[in-house]
């Protein structure tokens, strides 16, 4: 009774000053539309949140200073090895920092799903085509979240100062020096100088823990903002229509929903973080400029820009005075591109099939729609094989194939594999179609003819 | 079904089936001596003479009585008692014979994986002793690594094996299908004899590259990798970002999809729910 007289007067307080209330009830009334696939942004907003907490405590012990100094922490193996404060603290968060490890091993899994669970989430908006009017600006900020998501799982995967991380940076600078003209500006002017000089850690750092992290906290919002202003879409039903949202308010319903996937998603995380080893650097050994190790890979979100610098041929050409070296086209050309037709692409496909005239809240199936679906798989099924071609030398290792069969191979899956996928997602989007006239007229035949 | 018939028949069958049975063994048993050396069988001493014994009846018939090399098998001058010393402790050598004299691809370009070891430990002797008479190149190395420096170890590993071997020590694809190997069985006397020697496609590591004390720490670094420190969690074999990736979609995210799935509704249930007019 006393507690609630206490939140009573608590909420009437605020009311008076902030006009909480009606806001309040306006937002606890929402209504959602339910489908499990409505779930799948969440588990990346929840993965962000997972990935924020244990963000924090990681930076607590984290030095990004590169000055070399004398390992001295409690993994034997590397004692009295000359690393840098950034490798060594990396080190002490493993070996020294109670629950250091585990949390350094949630994290990394947390990445790793994070934006799994955004492409996920990108390929359900694309296929049941949620991204048309109204909604092409959630699209835009969208897109953006995803390409600011592998920018900081980059950042964050080049922290530690291990051969890996040293590898990745490399080719970071040498993808920045192909750029025409200003390359080797840009170059300098991101790492200050020379690769590797002392300055890259604490420049990643700054942008990891806190640039990067607060725009893409201020997109997540505008895109949730975006949601409730617009409502979410719903598949069609029965006394679904463009005119209507039907489905669970949010409070107590949805919210109660949601708080339990922020468990269940966070629970994940600890699991895997506690069953599977990840990132181990302290056996990737501290990052030396002259070293390289077989096995090197990015993380998987970089892998489709990995497999394409591994399998793109080597073309390099003069025009103007101007040299464009190999890698320009895998890694700038080929980046710059995928994100132009990703933020494009709500606009060309309104200009292709003259469909901007109105709005659209009810989903579609991807069988009705088999030109952008057939599209869509196309486009997938290209990027996973360039992807399959990133981890190349590992298929070789594990099949003892030859590298150069393997190369060609992929080389030409890249090409056939997404004109396969095209036709026969479309010739599939058809049958399916079809079946469903199918079933309509037997049903219809069923309705006038009951006995039958 | 055919059991009681056999017996039926005063046992015809069954002695017809005993016989070939007799003769099958007898081929297979045939084949199996001739397709392993006979080292084992035989009583060798530790003489200069059984060493030369074991040379000439296994080695010679490929590699040349003088170690020069022959169509099938690669010149082992230079090679040393260390070369060879490598080759029969890894049961790398002798190949079985059936594998000798196939030519696709040519025997002497082969990768051999490592093998049983055919050879008592008297015979490796004796053997090792009469390819350091005949060969030139490095003596088998004695390995002590009570006094290694593990972490400098590191550091030359990284520097000088693990752009091949991977950083894991577990190996990792080479050009034309051959690998380099897995470093997780190989003894600490193998891996400086690989070092001084440069099997196959592996350059050679000499006293001028690595000095003894050097060969000796990389050596505690690659011994320390057989079983390294995995404080927390599966080690994923030790791939690396690929195997961690597969992890983070087959079990992470197809985790969370079913989960998803249980919590959401699946098809919209007709006639429920709350509704909301657009705005």
């Amino acid at each position: 009774m006393v507690v609630t007289a206490v939140i009573a007067r608590l909420a009437s307080w605020l009311d008076q000053r902030l006009g909480a209330a009606r806001a309040a009830e306006a937002g606890a009334g929402k209504v959602f539309p339910e489908h499990w696939s409505f779930l799948l942004g969440e588990i990346a907003f929840y993965a962000f949140v997972v990935l924020v907490a244990s963000g924090t405590f990681l930076a607590m012990f984290f030095d990004s200073s590169l000055v070399p100094i004398t390992y001295e922490g409690s993994y034997a193996p590397l004692h009295g090895a000359e690393v840098t404060p950034a490798f060594a603290s990396v080190l002490d968060i493993s070996f020294d920092v109670p629950a250091g490890l585990l949390v350094r091993q949630v994290h990394h899994w947390a990445a790793l799903v994070f934006v799994a669970a955004i492409v996920v989430h990108l390929l359900r908006i694309f296929f049941t085509g949620a991204f048309r009017r109204p909604r092409e600006v959630n699209w835009l900020v969208g897109v953006t979240l995803l390409g600011l998501a592998i920018l900081e799982g980059f950042a964050g995967y080049s922290l530690p100062d291990d051969l890996l991380s040293g590898t990745g940076l490399r080719v970071g600078y040498s993808i920045t020096q192909s750029v025409p003209v200003v390359g080797d500006h840009l170059a300098f002017l991101v790492w200050g100088g020379e690769y590797p000089g002392t300055e890259i850690a604490s420049r990643l750092f700054i942008g990891h823990v806190w640039i990067l992290p607060a725009v893409m906290g201020a997109l997540i919002a505008g895109h949730l903002l975006l949601v409730v202003r617009q409502k979410h879409t719903q598949f069609p039903g029965p006394r679904r229509t463009e005119d209507n949202v039907v489905g669970e308010r949010l409070w107590p319903t949805y919210l109660a929903k949601s708080v339990g996937l922020l468990f269940l998603v966070t629970g994940v995380m600890v699991l895997l973080g506690t069953l599977f080893q990840v990132n181990p650097v302290w056996l990737y050994g501290p990052y030396d400029p002259a070293a390289v190790t077989t096995g090197a890979q990015p993380d998987w979100y970089m892998g489709w820009l990995e497999g394409a610098l591994r399998l793109t041929p080597s073309v390099a050409f003069r025009g103007f005075g101007v040299e464009v070296p190999n890698v320009f086209l895998p890694g700038v050309l080929l980046p710059g591109l995928t994100f132009a037709g990703l933020y494009a692409y709500p606009f060309v496909e309104q200009w292709w099939t003259g469909a901007a005239d109105r709005e659209h809240h009810l989903l579609q199936r991807p069988r009705d729609h088999p030109h952008r679906t057939a599209f869509g798989v196309a486009v997938v099924t290209f990027y996973v094989s360039l992807f399959v071609g990133g981890s190349n030398d590992v298929l070789v290792a594990q099949t003892g194939w030859d590298i150069a069969v393997v190369i060609n191979v992929m080389r030409a899956m890249v090409v056939v594999l997404p004109l396969v996928a095209w036709w026969v997602t479309r010739r599939l989007c058809r049958q399916l179609q079809a079946d469903d006239v199918h079933a309509g007229q037997v049903e219809r035949i069923r309705e006038r003819v009951p006995d039958a | 079904m055919r059991q009681p018939h056999i017996r039926d028949r005063g046992g015809r069958w069954a002695r017809a089936l005993v016989c070939w049975v007799l003769f099958a063994a007898t081929v297979v048993g045939a084949w199996g001596m001739l397709g392993r050396p006979a080292g084992a069988r035989q009583e060798a001493g530790t003489s200069a003479r059984a060493g030369e014994f074991l040379w000439q009846r296994d080695c010679a018939s490929c590699h040349g009585v003088a170690g020069q090399g022959t169509r099938w098998a690669p010149d082992l001058t230079g090679q040393g008692a260390a070369g060879v010393s490598l080759a029969i402790t890894s049961g790398r050598m002798p190949l079985p014979a059936d594998a000798v004299g196939r030519d696709d691809p040519p025997a002497r370009e082969r990768q051999v994986p490592r093998g049983p070891v055919v050879y008592t430990p008297e015979e490796v002797d004796a053997l090792v002793a009469h390819a350091g008479r005949i060969l030139s190149g490095p003596e088998v190395p004695h390995v002590d690594l009570s006094t290694a420096d593990r972490s400098a170890g590191a550091s030359l590993f990284q520097l000088n094996c693990a752009a091949c071997h991977t950083w894991s020590g577990r190996g990792g694809a080479l050009t034309s299908g051959q690998v380099a190997v897995s470093l997780v069985d190989a003894t600490p006397v193998e891996v400086v004899e690989a070092m001084r020697t440069g099997p196959g496609t592996m350059p050679v590591f000499d006293e001028a590259t690595l000095d003894e004390r050097q060969a000796t720490d990389v050596t505690a670094y690659v011994e320390y990798l057989d079983r390294p420190r995995t404080p927390l969690g599966h080690p994923l074999w030790f791939i690396g970002p690929v195997a961690e990736g597969m992890v983070a979609w087959v079990v992470g995210l197809v985790a969370l999809l079913l989960l998803v799935r249980w919590i959401g509704a699946r098809t919209p249930a007709p006639g429920s729910g709350s509704e909301d007019h657009r705005g």
